[in-house]
């Protein structure tokens, strides 16, 4: 007697799996068309009708991007507050996460829902009045203003808060008799334990400060803190019909975060619906 | 000798007093953030849009509804608030849609297949939107876009898209709706893996149909997930942006000008923060009223259903 080894699927199945194929080759299309663009000819681009595959395979575009405009600069730029406001700003979660759920004092869960409300707020909206608290400041066109306003994160505060109300209190207790000061037992006991959250944490911290674009839009008008999406957003203003030089900097921009995404897709996921789902 | 026994004995503070200490440590900063990023930003967002504030000066007078009333006079702010609900209107429904249909398809996938596909659907969202934006502008380009190759294939007239004022705006929702609803597609599809199947199968055995099983037991049980992401999505198309912006800078017309652009045309290009600010106001109002009108009818069925409460559903995978 043979097992059959083929579990057998319903025609639903097959219908599923056909319907979301043809949706993926439609979702698909615009970042392959993008990465083929980015190989081809400006003449080959504006030909009639387009080719898929480049004919003239060329690397010029990317050589371009480079002369046209201080696209390693903007990468710096967007890599390294990238980071800088990823690191904060999981620190300042899971530090201010850890006492909100960690430490008892008045009106506690009052003001909580106070911050916590405020994530509700359509944050594009204030925009221009922190603009004019920076002009203030005199903080515009600098780094400053391209990474404090990312220090702190409400929702990465919620993440954190809610991690560590799951903490049972005997390990925050026993570190303490065992001699730890608050912070280091915050540090050495709590953090070490939250690390799934955090890595969820810090891609979403990440991916919010590298692919943000109004507020460095708005923020900034010298090239010198231009991050990548304002960079490639004024490359097309000035040079808007050079669409394989335009497709080879978006291939650019895109390509570091499709490669993390493939390795850490579940991280990736995780990090970004992590509100979602919980809730 | 007692110093020596227990090395901390040289701290005066008791236990208690250092934790206080220890939480105003964390809480002073961050409550320094909050007031410059938060809450005086959104105290004078409302308290502007009722005088005349300039970007550039500190000196401004108290207009009263003077703002609002100009707003409200004005076409194209009349107009950006028109096409705002527009594009709320076009992207709210279809993500929902497309998002349900998606997980509940992926839902009936095996591993292999999920994943690969939840990549697939997933990867838009985590692109930079203006990297994105770029492809997109040479896709519906008026001469040499995919687009219009496709459409000339098939024997059928050559579009403007983005040079029509009639089709700029659906084409821009496009671009947000393929950019962002496979977020969601994710959201619903962990609340479906969450649902107990004991459920669908009592469903099953007591002779539902694939319809009835979808509105009367699984839609029931995504309540919660289902407001949650009305409420993302509402947000999401409100502050629906970047493709305007960059691509079309609210044209032809003013057919692409949706509220955000204006208040960012108005507040940082004119510097009329006052202006701005009204606008902003309203858009909150706007994005309140949609949110809390979702919550209620949300609520309302809940009472209808009390006492029946299902077990399941709540756990995410």
């Amino acid at each position: 007697m043979r097992k059959n080894l083929h579990k057998r699927h319903t025609t639903g199945y097959y219908v599923a799996l056909i319907c979301l194929g043809v949706g993926a080759l439609f979702m698909i299309f615009p970042v392959i068309w993008m990465m083929l663009g980015a190989f081809k000819t400006e003449t080959e681009m504006k030909s009639m009708p387009p080719t898929f595959l480049p004919e003239n395979f060329t690397l010029e575009n990317f050589s371009s991007v480079f002369e046209q405009m201080p696209f390693a600069r903007y990468y710096l730029n967007s890599v390294g507050t990238g980071v800088l406001n990823m690191v904060v700003g999981v620190l300042t979660s899971g530090l201010v996460g850890y006492v909100f759920a960690k430490y008892h004092f008045k009106f506690r869960d009052a003001i909580f829902l106070v911050v916590l409300a405020c994530m509700m707020i359509p944050y594009e909206t204030l925009m221009p009045t922190v603009y004019k608290i920076m002009v203030g400041f005199k903080w515009t066109n600098s780094y400053l203003v391209l990474t404090v306003p990312y220090f702190c994160n409400i929702f990465g505060i919620f993440l954190m808060r809610q991690f560590f109300l799951d903490l049972p209190n005997d390990y925050v207790e026993a570190a303490e008799l065992d001699g730890c000061g608050q912070f280091k037992t915050w540090w050495k006991v709590a953090m070490p334990l939250a690390k799934s959250t955090t890595s969820a944490l810090m891609v979403f911290l990440f991916m919010a400060s590298y692919n943000s674009f109004m507020w460095p839009l708005i923020s900034t008008d010298s090239r010198k803190y231009f991050t990548l999406p304002v960079g490639i957003a004024s490359m097309f203003w000035d040079r808007g019909s050079r669409y394989a030089m335009l497709m080879a900097a978006s291939a650019m921009v895109i390509l570091p975060v499709c490669v993390l995404f493939m390795f850490m897709q579940r991280r990736f996921i995780e990090g970004l619906t992590a509100g979602g789902i919980k809730g | 000798m007692n110093e020596k026994l227990s090395p901390r004995s040289h701290r005066t503070l008791t236990r208690k007093g250092r934790r206080n200490l220890f939480a105003l440590a964390v809480l002073l900063p961050f409550a320094v953030w909050m007031m410059i990023y938060m809450l005086v930003p959104l105290v004078s967002v409302i308290y502007y849009s009722f005088t005349n504030a300039k970007m550039a000066y500190d000196d401004y007078k108290f207009m009263g509804l003077y703002q609002y009333t100009k707003m409200f006079t004005n076409a194209s702010a009349v107009a950006s608030i028109v096409n705002s609900l527009k594009a709320a209107l076009i992207i709210m429904p279809t993500s929902l849609v497309l998002s349900m249909l998606t997980a509940l398809g992926l839902n009936a996938l095996g591993d292999r297949f999920r994943n690969l596909y939840t990549f697939i659907y997933f990867l838009p969202y985590v692109l930079s939107m203006t990297a994105v934006c770029l492809v997109w502008r040479y896709l519906y380009h008026e001469q040499f876009g995919v687009f219009n190759t496709i459409l000339e294939f098939l024997g059928l007239p050559r579009q403007q898209f983005l040079k029509s004022s009639s089709q700029a705006l659906f084409c821009l929702c496009v671009i947000h709706i393929w950019s962002v609803f496979g977020y969601y597609t994710v959201i619903l599809l962990s609340a479906l893996r969450g649902i107990d199947k004991a459920v669908l199968e009592a469903a099953d055995i007591d002779g539902a149909n694939a319809f009835q099983k979808f509105f009367k037991v699984t839609l029931p049980l995504l309540k919660n997930q289902l407001l949650f992401v009305c409420i993302m999505l509402t947000t999401s198309a409100f502050m629906f942006f970047t493709p305007s912006q960059m691509l079309t800078d609210g044209t032809p017309g003013t057919s692409t000008l949706v509220m955000l652009l204006y208040i960012y045309k108005q507040g940082i290009q004119q510097g009329d923060i006052a202006y701005s600010s009204a606008m902003s106001v309203i858009l909150m109002l706007i994005i309140l009223f949609f949110s809390l009108v979702q919550w209620v009818l949300t609520q309302d069925r809940e009472k209808k259903r009390r006492g029946i409460k299902p077990a399941a559903g709540k756990e995410a995978v």
